[in-house]
């Protein structure tokens, strides 16, 4: 028993601090989401004070559920925003953490180039991918389109391969703020911004990697990619777990990249749906608040049993 | 003893003051437009002559608005004075969140321009002191317009809006016929497509405060909205808003705005003219009436240096000093709060819009009446309206960008404002 | 080596070049905010000043003279530092006793920290300013927010430290404790220096993690504790167009992290360096 004293001890200070750190807005916020508490409302200034006379029973997870809009939305919008982006970060990550584990002139340099946009702010990063890349007209992405348009309206006049190119479309840009693709260009940003976190973690551990096997391998003839398959891939399957986990927990809770890209129109997600609710609603928006946790204990619990084996061994 | 104070404040008698107040520090949360970070700079002869030091908190306007929402309603204390809109003065009035203001015989409240006085008090009392207000109007470059041999009128009719845009459209130059705004925002696109719906003879509410979205006037307004910028707008118009818009519009890619009176003191192209804002048949709601003001949280333990401030800060003393500082000029003055201000030869001659602007916000009217039973123009002045307007948007941004009918779009909003409506226990 | 070496020429010039590329394009827009950082407002947002300008200073001036830069800077400093000190502090700890002496419910322990992270920001915004505000009266300080951003990440920082622990062989460990050397000794001489690379990406990714926190930071101050994050929320304006001066902000915001993480870069790529012992 007294062996298992001092680890306790070592834990205790961390626990507290975080039952603490739960348990008393989750409480709160489990005791708002069942009663009706509102920050205004002119016929019902009972609604104000957050009181136990206010009770609502279900009442508010009824409303967010079935009445108000956009809740299933959310919940799709959140997955496919976390999944996307996990993917993406994973398989860049993977091909850059390889590419520039290789020795070549640079190195160090075209490390450092590859981790900053880790240190980016989120806002920063969304104004700046959303306004200044992204826009259709004034953006790069706009510029762009732009100058191929022109260069290929001026090749129309060439002789014989002039009638070549009118046949060429005038190109359109794409908006990234539209319904269907607002949460692309979220999931653009935050990949842009997470690879090179990715790539951090998966080049630590590729340091690591054993070269004797690595070359053993290569003199029995395994090319490249049965050499990453077989070796390296293995490997990595805890720095892979770390980051699916890691960024699951993070990219959940996205929300200035969903308010500045397009307020909610096609990238709603849970977040931002519990901040609409909270202009005004808290009660409803603490009821969504719940859900969202429950929905992120599902997540985490479906990742732990994919990538779980590898973090506990 | 009021009119020394008030003499102190037009610093006719800085030496007597100067030692007196020198503890006080007021907290200010502002929004951070060009007029606000110009006050920054001009308040501080204000810190010179009273002692009063100042701290300013800027943030992005949803920002400002959550953060001085939770401190307000949790009873206040980390502001002394706090910028609003004219959506939530009222309401924050009646709800005993922010403080009622009177001024001396010196302010003359009368000089106050009627509709934004009206707009920022609550049963007759004046409960947030305009900064600086607006109201729309449509801007064209004239020049255009000639080219394409049409014209725009005061207060036209959409029919004839739609056939000048798309007789100056001409995407292969790179200039779009009309720019108006898409982004999803209850104070966004909402603002300019309730004019739109008002003018089609439509209202947000009904005189029970049921939503009225799916009403023919509503739907006739949105197919003409779409239709119009679907057709004779930039691509990616579901992302425009004022700030887009006013970059589009000085890089000379829009023939026709119609956004808040204030742009006409960014723009930058030669040739802009103004008009009155179009409408179909009605034309009471048709151009929009909005104020950022200040106002003092109930909470305040500075409440009467703040109210000091506030009433020095929206003077007619403050135009002038915005207008006599050595960075500024009659081009800088905040407008759209004071008569006074466009009598002002010196005004008159830097600010071409003047004369527009004035009756665009004369002619605006917030008033509650037969045809709908809230305070506002584009706007309802209920807690409830920012939820219900941004549920609103999105579905309107969908059904630009093609992702949804009018149809669709709009049985989606009516769904969700009934919602919000009856779960605020309005019916 | 030689195996290793016997790269065909086109290799030689490909793997290099494909490297640079991606290197260049991650970075692109960083050089990007830095580039138009020196346009004025009006300049950035006009396609004919793209790349030629006249560069100016102003946005700087103007941040430092009229923002108070500084301030914001200082207390970004003071909080990602305190805040990361009393997480490794509490978090080393903690992922040692469950790295080497794990109990029966260490596994949901672990999981159960997580999930402290998963209650969205936005559902507890009003509880949060009530308590800290009227219930604590410690809104708007240096304490609250060090004390937020550490519980914020202490279950990521556990969670990382576990994991790298988890690589140090057991045998060292248990020879150490044959030793005879306290708990302390162990973790100061055998898992600290050990684990080195993958607590240097910890503390690091907490410092950024801190550093750009911009919920609670700009949510629970007002002026005494505001950090960077609220001054670029503050140079978000809804009427006027200001990416000079928000890419001044930004630059300014993100270049002393950037430059950190440049510093640390080889610290952190050098790893663990036991993986290949085990």
């Amino acid at each position: 028993m007294t062996n298992r004293t001092l680890p306790r001890l070592l834990q205790a200070p961390a626990v507290i601090l975080l039952l603490v750190w739960m348990l008393v807005p989750l409480g709160m916020t489990l005791f708002f989401s069942f009663i009706r508490y509102v920050l205004n409302n002119l016929r019902k200034p009972e609604w104000t004070t957050p009181s136990i006379d206010n009770w609502r029973g279900w009442g508010n997870y009824e409303y967010v559920l079935y009445k108000a809009k956009d809740f299933w939305m959310a919940v799709e919008n959140s997955l496919f925003i976390v999944g996307g982006v996990i993917t993406l970060t994973v398989v860049l990550g993977l091909a850059i953490a390889v590419l520039v584990n290789r020795s070549f002139p640079g190195r160090g340099i075209v490390r450092v180039l590859m981790i900053s946009p880790f240190f980016v702010m989120p806002a920063v990063n969304a104004v700046l991918w959303i306004n200044m890349i992204l826009d259709p007209v004034l953006g790069l992405n706009g510029l762009a389109v732009e100058g191929l348009n022109n260069s290929i309206n001026s090749l129309k006049d060439f002789p014989v391969l002039g009638h070549f190119f009118s046949l060429w479309p005038t190109l359109e840009p794409i908006s990234f703020r539209g319904t269907e693709t607002s949460a692309i260009a979220v999931i653009t940003m935050v990949t842009w911004q997470w690879t090179p976190f990715a790539v951090l973690i998966f080049m630590t551990s590729l340091q690591s990697e054993d070269q004797q096997q690595k070359e053993a391998a290569i003199l029995d003839g395994a090319n490249a990619w049965s050499q990453f398959r077989n070796l390296t891939l293995p490997h990595l399957a805890r720095p892979i777990a770390i980051v699916v986990m890691i960024q699951a927990i993070f990219h959940l809770s996205l929300y200035a990249e969903i308010e500045i890209v397009s307020r909610g129109n096609g990238n709603k997600n849970l977040p931002y749906l519990i901040g609409e609710f909270a202009s005004n609603n808290i009660g409803a928006a603490s009821a969504t608040g719940i859900l969202a946790v429950v929905l992120a204990n599902i997540v985490a619990i479906f990742l732990l049993r994919i990538v779980g084996k590898n973090l506990m061994d | 003893m009021k009119a020394l104070r008030l003499s102190a404040l037009s610093m006719a008698t800085a030496i007597g003051f100067a030692g007196v107040a020198s503890a006080t520090e007021l907290t200010i949360a502002i929004v951070n437009n060009g007029h606000m970070i110009n006050m920054q700079k001009v308040a501080e002869s204000y810190t010179g002559v009273t002692g009063v030091k100042l701290n300013w908190v800027s943030l992005e306007e949803g920002v400002l608005r959550e953060q001085v929402t939770s401190d307000t309603a949790t009873g206040g204390g980390q502001y002394d004075i706090i910028n609003i809109g004219m959506q939530e003065a009222p309401i924050w009035g009646a709800a005993g969140w922010i403080e009622p203001l009177s001024f001396g015989a010196r302010y003359d409240v009368d000089d106050m321009l009627p509709a934004i006085r009206n707009g920022l008090s609550h049963e007759g009392t004046l409960y947030a002191a305009p900064f600086y207000g607006e109201s729309s109007m449509v801007m064209y470059r004239k020049d255009l317009t000639d080219a394409a041999g049409v014209s725009i009128a005061n207060n036209d009719s959409w029919d004839n809006i739609k056939a000048a845009a798309a007789a100056i459209h001409n995407p292969d130059a790179g200039v779009y016929g009309a720019c108006l705004r898409g982004k999803p925002g209850w104070g966004d696109n909402m603002a300019f497509i309730t004019t739109v719906v008002n003018s089609f003879g439509g209202a947000w509410f009904d005189k029970d405060m049921r939503p009225t979205i799916d009403s023919d006037e509503w739907k006739a307004a949105i197919n003409f909205y779409v239709d119009l910028l679907g057709n004779y707008g930039p691509p990616g118009s579901e992302g425009n808003s004022f700030n887009e818009i006013l970059a589009l519009y000085n890089e000379g890619k829009c023939g026709m705005w119609i956004d808040a009176t204030i742009a006409a003191s960014f723009l930058e192209v030669d040739g802009v003219a103004y008009a009155q804002s179009p409408n179909a048949g009605n034309p009471v709601g048709a151009n929009w009436l909005w104020a950022w003001a200040m106002a003092v949280p109930a909470g305040s333990p500075n409440a009467d240096e703040a109210k000091k401030f506030i009433e020095w800060a929206t003077s007619k003393a403050y135009i002038q000093a915005v207008a006599n500082h050595k960075d500024f000029g009659w081009g800088s003055v905040p407008t759209g709060t004071r008569s006074s201000t466009y009598a002002y030869p010196e005004f008159q001659a830097v600010a071409g819009f003047a004369a527009a602007e004035m009756a665009a916000i004369e002619s605006a009217a917030p008033e509650a009446t037969d045809m709908k039973p809230y305070v506002g123009v584009q706007f309802a002045a209920i807690p409830e309206f920012p939820e219900v307007g941004s549920a609103v948007a999105q579905e309107m941004a969908a059904a630009l960008s093609g992702a949804k009918s009018v149809d669709d779009a709009l049985a989606a909003s009516q769904a969700a404002a009934d919602a919000i409506m009856s779960e605020a226990g309005y019916y | 080596m030689s195996a290793l070496e016997k790269k065909s020429s086109f290799g030689r010039v490909f793997w290099p070049v494909l490297a640079w590329t991606a290197g260049l394009m991650f970075f692109f827009p960083i050089f990007w905010i830095g580039f138009t950082s020196f346009k004025t407002d009006a300049d950035a947002v006009k396609p004919e000043f793209l790349f030629a300008f006249t560069p100016t200073l102003e946005n700087y001036v103007n941040m430092t003279a009229n923002y108070d830069y500084w301030r914001f800077a200082r207390n970004s400093v003071i909080t990602s530092v305190f805040a990361t000190a009393f997480t490794l502090f509490v978090g080393v700890p903690a992922a040692y006793a469950m790295a080497f002496n794990p109990g029966r419910h260490t596994k949901d322990i672990l999981v159960w920290m997580l999930s402290t992270k998963m209650l969205p920001a936005a559902a507890v915004l009003y509880p949060m300013t009530f308590l800290t505000k009227n219930f604590l009266g410690i809104f708007d300080t240096h304490f609250l927010v060090i004390i937020v951003l550490s519980l914020i990440n202490l279950p990521i920082v556990i969670w990382m430290l576990f994991t790298y622990f988890k690589e140090i062989p057991k045998e060292i460990i248990e020879a150490g404790k044959m030793d005879g050397v306290s708990v302390w000794g162990e973790i100061k001489d055998i898992v600290l220096p050990l684990a080195w690379g993958g607590l240097a990406s910890t503390a690091l990714l907490c410092f950024i993690s801190c550093w750009n926190e911009a919920y609670w930071t700009v949510r629970l101050t007002t002026t005494e504790a505001a950090t960077l994050s609220k001054l670029i929320e503050g140079n978000r304006a809804p009427e006027g167009l200001f990416f000079g001066r928000l890419s001044a902000v930004s630059t300014a915001a993100v270049g002393p992290i950037v430059v950190l993480g440049w510093f640390c870069q080889k610290q952190l790529v050098r790893g663990l360096t036991f993986g290949a012992v085990k």
